[in-house]
């Protein structure tokens, strides 16, 4: 699976790992018709209503992640964060390996698109890393963040992942 | 055997199973493509399939689910080359037994519009090319599995009927919520398919038989007694731990038989069933004749649909009337500019009032209709789930919107003249459409209720010949206003009652033309279509926005006793206030900002209203001043200080970006009132400059793109939007015919600045003197400079304040 493990900032979140969890979830492609829907003749609509969607989708893997994590403590394993391709270096060109291995077209419904984006929009895949010690994986990767010289976080000296600046 | 004979012949014709597991037991990698052993181990596939064949299934699926362009792109092969190669080893192991053998064709991996960005008419070419390399290779029919998306399958049932004449069997996979991942419904999916020329339409895969069995039974219901439908469940559900699938073949056969009733006319397995799970099936369907009995179907229910929305036109149905310029000047400048944003407003109003269907026409003289017909289907159903009426006399107008439909639609109109008929209606037939008739011919309306009956029998009669169903008949025996034919109003209520009795068809009527001309036009309006009602009027086209219309017909569908213990009547009513009785809405508050500049004079609650982003205020302001101004006066002098305003403050951190947001959302309701004044006087709005805006190809994040347009046309320049994934050469060509001299580029990813740098050289070649501002998260000011761009702007009140001084410097 060396295809997975593309950029600093992955091999970093993930190491002292043995296995790794993939996971995806979605909130399928009415959410978009309805954000599509808000914003008619409302531009202040269509921003609260994307902003919306992208958190539900980010509590939804949240919720996958909280399960994942008990089951995973249960057999006395230790999980990472999970880490997206789009943090750090992670590229998004792992997204069409990444929804293959998961077979998510036909498992959930999402796929991916020519630029490797993935569609339904409001959809989310991440990595997880599996460790029999406690680890905690680095979600910032600043260093190579596409966002390191516009980045609000770090403007205030913080970052994304709620660490000090790496 | 023929393959056609397969629908008719007695007992269910078996189908193969899984060949997934199959395979990786025999070493298959996971990711590898399983479409390569047709080429590379040929033996293999073949013999997989003699077994299925041994087992008894009558068809073998040829090894190609993934055989698409699009999926075999990292493998160095095509289509042309697996296709062949996949029918072949089916073929050998088929001949034995004398089975058929099915083009397999699984969907291309990646959404159609608007949820993804792949085109119908790509998709289209992209299946037309397995289809005419299937057929070539001698398939005997055309298997379609495992969809999600109803468009998608569209695009594939289009490419089968383009491409040859075999039979071609649909196949969807469900979720057990009775809904697959795009929320279609097996109602849907079933009326779609049959009108798209499907065989036969079935299940496969996602959910084992017992699970499936509540959805076929829907399937079956929502289907003539004697249209084949099929199933081909997994074996159970997913193990938890990834092993498998939790039934075997014996659990299998004693879930399947429940089928036993439901006359399938073909059934097998998918995923992880085997040869031995076929084999089962044979004493199971053992003395079982495909088909219904047509005493225990329903009578044919009148149809139509979105993938998500299954309106069963059963007693009165509400069609909005409102998308249709005729008499509008704003909407007709709106269809004229391209303006969707119009168009789309009065689509979510109509639906938030409770239409059921909307009728979309967009027939402006000048105007390329049949474009305008595309883009306004395919912006409507961006963002509304309701079904239309395509609302058109020109076959090229509805042949684009038919095309680009999701579901199945209906077509308003036709009428008694044979050239019209012959025209209209073969493409109401390929595109599953249901159709509306009008009792009109080359001599006009007859005024007699006799004559209307006779040629509404003739568009009957020849829309069956053309092979429409009868439920997808409707007639409207034509609504004329009572101030000008008053005798000829009860000739129409006669017309419609003969029709529906002895026609059997489905009727139609434009409601509000009978009080034209005539003060307080609800009162009449209302009391028509209640006699119409009473009539049996089934689809009545009306403004749903009118309560006295809607409350109408609630309170005939409790007095008809359609409406069971008047529960939708008492939800409805319940807490209503009458509008009479109901508190005028408080007028905006006049106080200004905190921290803001209040304005003075006759501006200042409009100045005030802006800040605070209140709409309605907004507008009632808007309107107040241009009974005294000129509508340039009043966004020179009103809107635009008023924005300034609020930019400044949001620039030195007084405000943030959700009062931005709604204070622009609140000019742009006073826009709204401007431009329909500009429209009404027919004067021509006086622009500032064109400004062309794109997301770049390969990039879909354009909420910060549409902030930018609703900011910029604040300001009053004249914005066109292409919209995202837009490629260059669309940039230029829209440059070129706008003569714009500003274009705005957006990109959110690394991935696609490349593309943004490319856009920029393509417009500076091809349209010298054109000057590029550009953002995005990613981009920075070096940045922008080094890929071409003249300017970076880090918001859209930066974007709004280069392009006032690239105008003011242009001279405008």
């Amino acid at each position: 699976m060396q295809g997975l493990l593309q950029g600093a900032d992955i091999r970093r979140h993930l190491a002292g790992c043995s296995h790794a969890v993939l996971l995806a979830a979605t909130l399928g492609p009415r959410a978009d018709l309805a954000i599509r829907r808000a914003g008619v003749g409302d531009v202040a609509r269509l921003a609260a209503a994307d902003a919306a969607a992208s958190a539900l989708a980010e509590a939804a893997a949240d919720a996958a992640e909280a399960a994942l994590r008990q089951e995973f403590t249960a057999r006395g394993l230790y999980l990472t964060g999970r880490y997206s391709p789009g943090y750090g270096d992670y590229p998004l060109a792992v997204q069409p390996l990444l929804c293959t291995l998961l077979d998510s077209a036909r498992l959930l419904g999402v796929t991916v698109g020519p630029t490797n984006l993935l569609t339904p929009r409001k959809s989310i895949t991440a990595v997880l890393g599996v460790s029999e010690q406690p680890v905690r994986g680095h979600r910032a990767g600043c260093a190579h963040c596409a966002l390191r010289e516009t980045c609000e976080y770090r403007k205030r000296g913080q970052t994304c992942a709620g660490e000090g600046i790496v | 055997m023929p393959a056609r004979e397969l629908f008719n012949k007695p007992g269910p014709s078996l189908r193969d199973g899984g060949v997934g597991a199959m395979l990786q037991a025999a070493g298959l990698g996971l990711g590898q493509k399983p479409e390569l052993l047709n080429l590379t181990d040929p033996q293999l596939i073949e013999s997989i399939q003699a077994r299925y064949a041994a087992a008894g299934s009558r068809v073998i699926n040829s090894n190609t689910f993934g055989a698409s362009a699009k999926k075999l792109a990292d493998t160095g092969y095509t289509p042309e080359q697996i296709i062949p190669a996949a029918i072949a080893c089916a073929k050998r192991a088929a001949a034995p037994y004398g089975a058929l053998v099915a083009l397999d064709v699984g969907p291309l991996g990646e959404l159609l519009e608007p949820a993804g960005t792949l085109t119908l008419e790509a998709a289209v070419a992209e299946f037309a090319r397995q289809i005419r390399a299937g057929a070539a290779a001698g398939a005997d029919l055309v298997f379609l599995e495992t969809f999600t998306d109803l468009y998608e399958l569209k695009a594939a049932l289009l490419a089968v009927k383009e491409t040859c004449d075999l039979p071609v069997l649909a196949s969807m996979s469900f979720e057990p919520s009775g809904r697959t991942f795009t929320g279609c419904t097996v109602e849907s999916f079933a009326a779609t398919a049959r009108g798209l020329g499907a065989d036969a339409v079935g299940f496969n895969c996602s959910l084992g038989p017992a699970e499936i069995f509540p959805l076929a039974r829907r399937l079956a219901a929502a289907v003539p007694a004697d249209y084949p439908i099929f199933v081909k469940p997994n074996a159970g559900l997913p193990r938890a731990d990834g092993s498998g699938y939790d039934i075997g073949p014996q659990t299998f056969a004693l879930q399947m038989k429940p089928y036993r009733t439901l006359g399938l006319f073909a059934a097998g397995g998918c995923c992880g069933t085997t040869p031995e799970f076929i084999g089962l099936l044979n004493k199971v369907f053992e003395g079982c004749a495909p088909g219904r009995p047509q005493a225990q179907q329903r009578p044919a229910q009148s149809v139509l649909c979105t993938p998500v929305s299954c309106v069963n036109v059963d007693g009165v149905t509400i069609v909005g009337e409102r998308i249709n310029p005729t008499g509008k000047k704003r909407f007709q400048q709106a269809i004229r500019d391209g303006d969707m944003d119009y168009v789309l407003a009065q689509a979510v109003a109509q639906a938030d009032a409770g239409a059921a269907v909307l009728d979309v026409n967009v027939g402006v003289p000048g105007v390329d209709e049949p474009a305008a017909m595309e883009a306004a289907v395919r912006a409507i159903q961006s963002v509304c789930e309701l079904p239309l009426q395509l609302d058109s006399t020109n076959p090229a107008a509805l042949e684009r919107g038919l095309r680009v439909y999701n579901g199945k639609p209906i077509v308003n109109s036709v009428n008694g003249e044979q050239a019209v008929l012959d025209a209209i209606l073969p493409l109401c037939k390929k595109y599953g459409a249901a159709v509306v008739g009008l009792t009109l011919d080359e001599h006009g309306i007859p005024k007699q209720t006799q004559q209307r009956v006779a040629i509404a029998r003739r568009i009957r009669d020849a829309a069956l010949a053309a092979g429409i169903p009868p439920e997808d008949i409707y007639i409207d025996c034509l609504t004329l206003t009572a101030s000008a034919q008053q005798e000829d109003v009860m000739e129409t209520l006669k017309a419609l009652r003969e029709c529906k009795q002895t026609l059997g068809v489905r009727t139609v009527l434009g409601v509000s033309n009978i009080s034209f001309g005539l003060p307080c036009r609800p009162f009449l309006n209302t009391a028509f279509f209640t006699l119409a009602m009473g009539a049996g009027l089934d689809l009545a086209i009306i403004n749903p926005s009118s309560e006295e219309m809607m409350a109408a017909a609630a309170a005939f569908d409790v007095l008809s006793g359609r409406d069971r213990q008047s529960a939708r009547y008492i939800a409805r009513y319940a807490d209503y206030v009458p509008a009479a009785a109901a508190r005028p809405a408080a007028p905006g508050p006049a106080a200004p900002a905190s921290g803001g500049a209040p304005g003075r004079g006759e501006y200042a609650p409009r100045l005030a209203a802006v800040q605070k982003g209140l709409r309605a205020a907004t507008a009632a302001a808007t309107r107040g001043l241009l009974q005294t101004k000129a509508p340039l006066q009043v966004v020179d002098e009103g809107l635009i200080p008023a924005l300034d305003i609020v930019g400044d403050q949001y620039e030195k951190g007084r405000l943030f970006l959700p009062q931005l947001l709604q204070a622009a959302a609140a000019a742009q309701s006073a826009f709204e009132v401007i431009r329909t004044a500009v429209a009404e006087s027919g004067g021509e709005q006086g622009g500032k400059g064109r400004i062309v805006l794109a997301t770049v190809k390969g990039d879909v994040h354009d909420i910060g793109k549409n902030i930018v347009k609703v900011i910029l046309e604040n300001y009053g320049f004249d914005v066109t939007d292409l919209g995202r994934d837009v490629p260059p050469e669309q940039v230029v060509e829209t440059v070129q015919r706008t003569g714009a001299r500003l274009v705005g580029l957006s990109a959110l990813m690394t991935t696609t600045l490349k593309s943004m740098e490319q856009t920029i050289a393509l417009v500076h070649a091809k349209c010298p003197g054109c000057t590029v501002m550009v953002g995005g998260a990613v981009l920075t000011p070096s940045y922008a400079k080094a890929i071409g761009a003249e300017y970076y702007a880090k918001d859209a009140k930066q974007a709004a304040d280069i392009a006032k001084a690239f105008y003011a410097g242009q001279g405008e």
